[in-house]
């Protein structure tokens, strides 16, 4: 059970940062699209 | 700039359901190059996404065009790792569907005696020259694969499975599906690998284990029919000439840790 947890919060950890790249290109593009 | 401080003072709720919608899926795009170590494909994207952005601004071009452009780039993504998706999709639809009810206790006592007659059998049939192929898998193939042989439900003994795979046998040209410490299903037809790279001496029955363990997380075991070679394919790799240990540390594998976990 550990192990599973361990697994997925570094499948989360390593997920992170293309979290973020997505949400800054979605207000870019939101933005570009608007203007 | 002007132009951003007047969109940002006039937000409405459409534009909340757009920036939402574009991060899923930019992050769908994104998690899927990511799982295939695509990086050189993440940095061109981020660019290719920011730079159409911008000079669509500067040039005043409609906004559908933007979008034409990125979906153009999302396709190529798609295209270019169709092989992909379809695995994700298909063992994240089915993954561990009958997992929360295996009885782990009843594996564990059961997986020693299962591994040693798989092995039995699979030895036994390389001497003999016995075409056979397994898959080892973790309820995760699809239905349409089962469907296409017959269902058994029979518990494993190297017996039944040599007398599926005797060349008389109705049942000896397909795959049998072993899940969990159940032959599940036998006589199953398998996708075939479309790789060009493979040795010419591999017939149909190693392209169709190799292509299962492509587009699906199973392990497949293959025995050759012309030269009685055992080998193992997963993840779409082929390990070819296994012996005891090989054959026995993916079983223990299979077992120990996708079943277990």
């Amino acid at each position: 059970m550990k192990r599973n947890e361990l697994k997925r919060s570094s499948e989360f950890v390593k997920a992170l940062p293309y979290v973020l790249i997505a949400l800054v290109l979605s207000v870019i593009v939101t933005i570009a699209i608007n203007i | 700039m002007d132009k951003i401080v007047d969109f940002f003072n006039n937000l409405k709720p459409v534009h909340g359901i757009e920036f939402v919608f574009f991060a899923f899926l930019f992050f769908m795009v994104l998690n899927v190059l990511r799982k295939n170590n695509a990086k050189l494909i993440v940095v061109l994207f981020v660019l290719y996404t920011v730079l159409m952005s911008v000079l669509c601004q500067l040039a005043n071009i409609p906004s559908y065009i933007l979008l034409i452009l990125l979906g153009i780039f999302i396709l190529g993504v798609v295209v270019l790792f169709a092989t992909e998706i379809k695995r994700s999709v298909w063992n994240s639809s089915i993954k561990g569907a009958d997992a929360k009810h295996w009885d782990h206790g009843a594996i564990r006592e059961n997986a020693k005696e299962c591994i040693n007659e798989i092995i039995k059998a699979v030895q036994s049939m390389s001497k003999n020259n016995v075409g056979a192929i397994i898959i080892l898998s973790n309820s995760n193939m699809p239905s349409a694969i089962l469907d296409s042989g017959v269902p058994l439900n029979a518990d494993i003994s190297s017996e039944l499975i040599e007398s599926v795979f005797f060349p008389k046998s109705p049942l000896h040209d397909g795959a049998m599906v072993i899940n969990n410490t159940k032959v599940q299903a036998a006589g199953c037809f398998l996708p075939l690998s479309q790789e060009i790279n493979l040795p010419k001496e591999l017939g149909t029955r190693h392209r169709a284990g190799i292509g299962i363990t492509e587009t699906i997380n199973v392990t497949c075991i293959i025995v050759s029919e012309e030269t009685g070679v055992i080998s193992v394919a997963h993840g779409g790799k082929l390990k070819r000439y296994a012996d005891t240990e090989l054959l026995r540390n993916t079983l223990k594998t299979f077992y120990w840790q996708d079943m277990i976990n």
